[in-house]
């Protein structure tokens, strides 16, 4: 295998070529997709013209369609994808089970209630409206994960294996979807409504402002996965050699599930629970790319989400699907390859 | 209380008691003469409220109570793993999806739900009978059935997204209740839930003697591959049954044969019966629950179960370790 070595005083990395081919593949990959999710829609835009609006030039009504409208819904399904795809690698090598994802563990579950709580508990019952600002959900779901996230780390933190936590994330997930479910039954037909868009999730309604809220937060902790990476990777081969080697197990295990919660949290926060893009995106990119690493998952969660966005918009045009209903499309037939790798035994 | 008989008795007593409750229990009030003198035909409120809602939801709790209590204890067995059920195994989520999915497509008779919950199920408990059969790890398995259902439920929550309007009916069910149900769908479903309760209590001694572990009962001269699949689709169409009737209610399936496995030890027959029992004192029990906690609201059977039994899968796999070795 070709690789380069770089080396000078306390840096030094290696690179193979391989590797190096692959990652230009998923950026152009992912390059593409943004210009799918920027140019199609009721006006359609050439490369040429979708470049010439980047410059300043082209007509105002499609500046104002493609910077205010498609852009945002655009980076809001980059972030989240990326956020998702990349608790669930986190969660997935922490419990070295590659089944896992926040949705299993819960996270989203906790999300789900809360926000399904908040709908229903600031109903107004004559207007119909909702009593607070819309812009507060997002608080209330990222608290629903954090919730469950510090339930699972006490768990943790008092012995019960990380394996042991994905099926307490499943008890956790069948008990929010019964609160979920009274609170829908509760409330009324708009709210119901306003649940139901969320537990499907869509990128549909973001904003810039939205963004500008977001996106910090997720470079936080996409930084902290970075540099919790090489410590979680000795992990998935044993806890015995995570050890042996000085990675301080208990420490990492839970650092990685309180940044999966978080992650996974601020990424259902504003787009609702999108789905299986925490279960594919790492899987693709260990399994189907042999890229066991962070970039990589962050970059094949991404477009996947956009792309789902894009499918989104066009199948049924002029009508629209939620994101949500798009990636479960994409992950269905993903999960039965899964599935039937399960059972040929391979994945013991 | 040594002797199983006597714990089979006491169940067999309880469900007469919770019966009663169930009656007398609601919104509408039902005094003891009224249940005691009830006609079908009256018209007094209360008559009115026996013959068309409390009646047919005792009945509907009791039966699949006790369905899904069996069919629990099947997946239990067969796929060795405690922590099998229809709805963790996604037999109930698979059902719910083809249910949801004739709907849409304007069929709403008894017979198109039947048949498409039993599809539904089918399709699922392949697939958990598929990774069973291989001598799938029980993580694996779990975490598969759960993604499954995962999977499942997201494709009934988008389509009930697009359909709301014609679907709140759907929605409703989904939840999964024993109210509202006719007494002319029990009637045409009791006798194929007979049989199959009857066929899995014929095969009692073959399903003990699968419990043994496949080896065991390979060396007794079981064929192991013909029991396992007449079990499962015995589980898979009781389930389906189930959910035709109530939707899908979580946790019965779980709770009921580990509760029977506590009273009954190792004695298999009543563990057996003592699962469907137990199945039905608890859906009875939860429907009561669900019509007194936010009076003169209705909880529905289903958000009941889903409450109380999340907490116990959560005490089971995170508290009593033994329970569930991975």
């Amino acid at each position: 295998m070709k690789t380069y070595r770089f080396r000078k005083g306390p840096v030094s990395f290696t690179l193979r070529k391989r590797e190096i081919e692959l990652a230009l593949l998923l950026v152009v990959g992912l390059l593409v997709s943004i210009y799918f999710g920027l140019a199609i829609g009721d006006t359609f835009l050439s490369p040429a013209s979708l470049a010439a609006l980047f410059i300043g030039a082209g007509d105002a009504f499609e500046q104002l369609v493609v910077f205010e409208f498609r852009m945002p819904r655009v980076l809001m399904a980059i972030t989240a994808g990326a956020s998702l795809a990349v608790s669930g690698h986190l969660l997935q090598l922490t419990i070295k089970n590659e089944l896992a994802s926040p949705e299993i563990f819960g996270i989203v579950g906790g999300a789900g209630v809360a926000t399904a709580t908040f709908f229903t508990v600031f109903s107004d019952e004559r207007t119909n409206q909702l009593s607070v600002p819309l812009a507060y959900i997002p608080i209330a779901s990222f608290l629903g994960a954090i919730v469950v996230g510090m339930f699972l780390f006490y768990l943790l933190k008092r012995g019960v294996p990380p394996v042991r936590l994905a099926l307490v994330g499943i008890g956790i997930s069948i008990f929010s979807q019964g609160i979920v479910q009274f609170m829908m039954l509760a409330s009324n037909v708009y709210r119901k409504n306003d649940i139901q868009q969320w537990l499907t999730g869509t990128v549909y309604a973001a904003t810039w402002n939205q963004l500008k809220i977001m996106v910090p937060f997720v470079l936080l902790f996409l930084l902290a996965a970075f540099l919790i990476e090489r410590h979680v990777r000795p992990l998935h081969i044993s806890e015995a050699t995570a050890t042996s080697i000085g990675v301080p197990v208990r420490g990492i295990q839970r650092g990685t599930l309180l940044l999966s919660c978080l992650l996974a949290g601020i990424g259902v926060a504003f787009v609702g629970a999108i789905g299986f893009v925490g279960l594919m995106a790492p899987h693709i990119a260990r399994q189907g790319l042999k890229l066991p690493y962070i970039w990589a998952t962050l970059l094949v969660g991404a477009t996947i989400v956009v792309l789902a966005d894009v499918l989104a918009r066009t199948i049924f045009y002029p009508y629209e699907l939620r994101t949500g209903v798009m990636t479960a499309v994409i992950g269905a037939p993903y999960f039965f390859y899964l599935l039937r790798r399960m059972m040929k035994g391979s994945m013991r | 209380m040594k002797k199983p008989w006597i714990k089979l008795l006491f169940l067999i007593i309880c469900l007469p008691i919770l019966s009663y409750i169930s009656l007398r229990v609601g919104v509408i009030a039902v005094s003891h003469e009224d249940v005691m003198t009830f006609q079908a035909d009256g018209s007094s409120q209360a008559m009115i409220a026996l013959a068309d809602n409390r009646i047919p939801r005792t009945v509907v709790a009791l039966l699949v109570g006790s369905v899904l209590g069996l069919a629990g204890l099947i997946f239990q067995l067969v796929t060795r793993n405690p922590l099998a059920s229809p709805d963790i195994l996604a037999v109930n989520a698979g059902a719910s999806l083809a249910i949801v999915l004739v709907t849409l497509f304007g069929f709403s008779s008894i017979a198109s739900f039947t048949t498409a919950s039993l599809i539904g199920a089918f399709v699922a408990g392949v697939i958990v009978y598929l990774l069973s059969a291989n001598g799938g790890n029980v993580m694996y398995m779990t975490l598969a059935g759960a993604s499954l259902a995962a999977l499942f439920s997201s494709f009934t929550q988008s389509i009930i997204a697009y359909e709301e309007g014609a679907l709140d009916e759907v929605l409703f069910w989904l939840t999964g209740s024993v109210a509202g149900r006719s007494l002319t769908l029990v009637e045409t479903l009791l006798p194929w839930m007979a049989a199959a309760v009857i066929l899995v209590l014929l095969l009692s001694k073959e399903l003990e003697t699968l419990s043994l572990g496949d080896q065991v009962a390979r060396s007794l001269g079981q064929n192991v591959g013909i029991i396992k699949f007449v079990a499962v689709t015995l589980a898979v169409v009781l389930s389906a049954f189930g959910v035709a009737l109530a939707g899908p209610i979580a946790f019965v399936g779980l709770l009921a044969p580990h509760l029977a496995k506590y009273l009954f030890g190792t004695a298999f027959f009543a563990r057996l019966a003592g699962s469907a029992l137990i199945g039905s004192v608890l859906l009875l029990a939860a429907d009561i629950l669900g019509r007194i906690i936010l009076f003169p609201r209705e909880v529905t059977v289903g958000v009941v179960l889903a409450v109380i039994g999340g907490a116990f899968f959560i005490y089971l796999v995170s508290v009593r370790q033994g329970v569930f070795k991975s």
